[in-house]
Parts: structure tokens; sequence; C-alpha cells
């Protein structure tokens, strides 16, 4: 049975995870700037404290590698960001002139042949391929317009990277000054073991994405599957989703397949090749990278999407399971320091 | 801190002036303590960075018996009384410069015996995990600091092994005479 303390604790959180959520979503940009700052700092953390072990002061090893982060981030955007870019264009320039207009109601045609007994006539692909198509570009362009508003966010965001790197320290021992005597010890251990978990499960999930984005993207090309960068990406970035993640990133690639080659003929060794990388994930990179005690149960993993849908839209659908992975770590180590000092039974 | 509040109303320049001399103060007493022997000005301003001073009215415990161990304290003021409430007993008593609780600055055991404040006391903690990151950032300071430790914890064990082998030896003879 639920102690009344431990029915206060979790009426406690939860009235915290409510008012967080909710500070959250009303200054939703400043909070953003201030998560991905984080997020990098715990990135580059480590290197950081490398470099200090080579006797460098802390406040040039920040922004050495915050250069180097910020060089590296433009090296990957100006090779990557054109070839996405063309990528993009050839698919909508195939679908709209190319051999797809002769292709895509033969396959149209196949399709209604295949599901005849749902008693479909006009699936009018062309024309829905198109404006989804139309509408990726659409949103690349949007994207690009923003230049000004996304410019002022990385700045800001580089700023507060340095200051995190460079003086986490300092802020963490002036939060744990303001605690009383008798909390001291159990806070000042919480926070450093949320502190060491949420690098390890931070560093990990974006190390699998990685992993998993270089994997498909190779393993397309040896497929030779047009827009292998684009699907490498695709999945890289779905990756952040357990079970949809994958599956989606799947159908995107067999459905470039099946628009730029009018056949179903490679859908499989698609469906194969995601399958073995799903495999290689599960026994190999996940366990190397992502500790076992983060992972989380399929009905959070669906409530956090809805939320994150609810609240942020596809973005919020996206980052719904990393911030439900870091709740689960902070939640965790919070109830288990409670208990080691006794606060809780 | 609590510091600034005993100084005279002063202008910017005394306070300047007055930080100085505690930060002097502060670097003679770390100085003074066994573990931090050997260690360099600047190291020793490295070593104080990633102190957690902490104040304690008389009678408030520091830590409890039975509580995880987390770190060790050096007393920078007062008196703390290191006791043992399971046998309602004081094992000893401290002062300014010495230190208690190093035990935990290697292992995760429950406290064997609780600190309490025996008068207003100002103490330096002196945790774990800021242990490995001064192993991970400063290991030149980090390593002196840890041979230190195990030199005093040697130290003690080799004590304590002498007693142990003296009061067997007593028992011995008490129980074959």
């Amino acid at each position: 049975m639920m102690t009344n303390t431990k029915l206060l604790i979790v009426l406690l959180v939860l009235l915290l995870a409510a008012l967080l959520a909710m500070t959250v979503y009303s200054i939703g940009a400043i909070v953003a700037i201030f998560l991905v700052a984080m997020l990098f700092s715990f990135i580059i953390s480590p290197m950081v404290d490398w470099l200090e072990s080579r006797s460098m002061p802390r406040a040039l090893a920040s922004t050495i590698m915050l250069l180097v982060a910020l060089g590296a981030f433009i090296v990957v955007v100006y090779f990557l960001a054109p070839l996405i870019f063309d990528q993009v264009l050839v698919l909508q320039e195939r679908v709209s002139f190319g051999e797809m207009r002769k292709s895509i109601p033969r396959l149209e045609k196949e399709v209604v042949r295949y599901f005849s007994f749902l008693g479909v006539k006009h699936l009018h692909l062309t024309t829905k391929i198109e404006d989804f198509i139309g509408g990726l570009f659409d949103n690349i362009l949007n994207i690009a317009s923003s230049v000004v508003g996304l410019m002022i966010f990385v700045v800001m965001t580089l700023i507060s990277t340095f200051f995190l790197l460079k003086d986490g320290r300092k802020l963490k021992k002036g939060m744990i000054e303001i605690v009383p005597n008798q909390f001291f010890e159990m806070a000042l251990s919480i926070l450093h073991k949320i502190d060491w978990s949420l690098g390890a499960y931070l560093r990990g999930i974006l190390m699998d994405a990685l992993v998993i984005g270089l994997l498909t993207t190779f393993g397309m090309w040896l497929l030779d599957i047009p827009n292998f960068i684009l699907i490498g990406l695709v999945a890289m970035i779905a990756n952040l989703v357990p079970y949809l993640g994958p599956p989606t990133a799947a159908l995107v690639a067999s459905s470039i397949s099946v628009i730029t080659l009018g056949t179903f003929g490679q859908v499989p060794i698609i469906l194969a090749t995601f399958t073995l990388i799903r495999l290689l994930d599960d026994s190999i990179v996940q366990p190397l990278t992502i500790s076992q005690s983060v992972k989380l149960h399929p009905l959070t993993i669906i409530f956090a999407i809805l939320i994150g849908g609810q609240l942020f839209g596809i973005l919020g659908m996206l980052f719904a399971v990393p911030v439900a992975g870091v709740a689960k770590v902070v939640a965790s180590e919070l109830y288990f320091g409670l208990k080691r000092y006794r606060a809780v039974y | 801190m609590s510091d600034q509040n005993e100084q005279p109303e002063s202008s910017f320049l005394w306070s300047n002036f007055f930080q100085r001399d505690r930060e002097k103060d502060i670097l003679t007493l770390l100085r003074g303590v066994p573990i931090f022997e050997g260690l360099g000005r600047g190291q020793l301003r490295a070593v104080e960075r990633i102190l957690h001073r902490r104040k304690y009215h008389a009678g408030e415990y520091i830590f409890r018996e039975g509580d995880p161990g987390l770190g060790m304290y050096i007393i920078e003021e007062g008196e703390v009384s290191i006791v043992s409430e399971s046998r309602s007993t004081e094992i000893s008593r401290l002062g300014k410069g010495e230190f208690f609780g190093e035990m935990s600055m290697f292992n995760d055991r429950p406290r064997t015996a609780s600190a309490l404040a025996y008068e207003d006391t100002k103490v330096f903690g002196f945790f774990q995990p800021d242990l490995l990151g001064l192993l991970e950032t400063r290991p030149s300071i980090g390593t002196k600091v840890v041979m230190m430790l195990s030199r005093i914890l040697a130290e003690r064990l080799y004590k304590a092994g002498i007693e142990n082998a003296r009061l067997r030896s007593e028992l011995f003879l008490k129980e074959h005479p």
C-alpha cells in the first residue's frame, strides 16, 4: 500500500511536472534555448574536462571546444545542406516532370487492382505526392526565410552553452549552497547522480542516432537507392522516437524508392536492410550507448508522444521521448536518493 | 556569506581587502590539513573552489549515523562532536583545522557515527564526486590528494592492526593464564 509520504511525493512531482509543462509552454523559445544549451554542454563537457586536465584554463577550453563544435556544424551544414536540398529538388522534379509522371498512374492501377475488394477506384496519387513533396520544399524555403530568427537562436544558444560549460560547476555549487543543512548531502548526492546519468543518457541517444543514421545512409548507398543521404538523415532523426521512428524511416525509404523507380521491386530489400539495422541497433549499438535503466515502457512512450504532439506539434512528438527519458532519469535518481537518505521508505 | 555580515560597514575597497584576508585565512587553514600537504598556492586555490562551505548552529547534526557516506568535512571554525548514537557515547571532539568522515571518500558505506556541531561551527565539505571531478580535470592535484588520503587511511589501518594484535594477546593471556 502507498504510504502518505509516498503519495505526497507523487502528488508533488505531478504538480511540479504540470507547472514545468505550463512554464515551458508559455515561454517555449527561452526554455528551448536553455534546454538546447544544456544538451550541448552535456555533450561537449567531457572534452572540455579533458582539455582542462591538460592544464588549460576552463574558459579557454570551453571557447575552443565551442568553436570546434560550431566549425563542425558549419562544415556539416555547408556540405550536407546543398546535398539534401538537391535531393529534395530532384525528388520533386522526378515526381512532377520525369518518368514518374508515367509510372505513378501505372502504380496506382496496380494498387487499385490489388485492393479492389476495398472498392477504391481512384487514388489521385500523383496530385497527393506532388502536394507532399511541394510541402516539403516549401518547408525548407520557410526555414531558410526565417534565417534571422534562427541566427538569434543559434547565437543565444552558443552564449548560454559557453557559460554553462565554463561556470556549470559554480552554478551547481550555487544551487547546493541554498539547500538547508538537513538535506545538503542528500541534495549534493542526487544532483551529482542526475548530472552523471543525464549526461550519459543524452550522449547515448545522440550517439545511437548518429550510428543508425550512418548505417542507414551506407545501406541505402549500397542498395543504390536514390536520395540515400536524405533517408539516412530521416532515419537518424526518427531514431529519437522508439518503436515509431524506425518503421517511419523504412516507410520513407520505401516510398522514395517506389516513387523514383516506379516499382515495388526494391521494397523487400529496403525493409530487410532496415530490419538488419534494427537488429544491429538492438543487439550491439544500444547496449553500448544507452543505459538499460533508462528504457521506457511502451505505454510511457505513447503518452509522451501524444503529449509532445499536443503541446508542440511534430517537433514536440520528436523530442517527447528523449524528454521523457530525461524525466525518468531525474525522477529515478531523485527517488533512489531520497530512499538512500531514508526520506522515503 | 556570513563573514561579510561580520564586517563593519565598509567601502568596496575595504570589503575587497577583507575578502582577500579571508581567502588567505582559508588557504592557511587548508595548508595545515594533512590531506592537502604539499599542494602549492594555486593548487590549494583550485581545491578551495570545489569545497562546500557550510555553517551549522550548536546542536545541529552535520550528518547522522547510518546516512550514506558522501565525503569528509574540515573544520574552519568551532568544535564538532563525533558521537555514536547506537552506544550513546562521544567518540571524540574535533576543533579548527581537523577533519572527519574521510572514510566516505572511498566507499558508500553508511556513516558509522554522527557528527554534531558542539558550538556554532563553520566547515568545508569535500565530497567524493568533487574528488572524482578533480581527478578528471586536475589529475596532478587529485592524485596528490588521493595519495595523502590513502597514506592517512593506511596509517590508521596500521595502528588499528597493532591495537587489534595487542587486544588479542591480552585476551589470550586472560584465557590462558
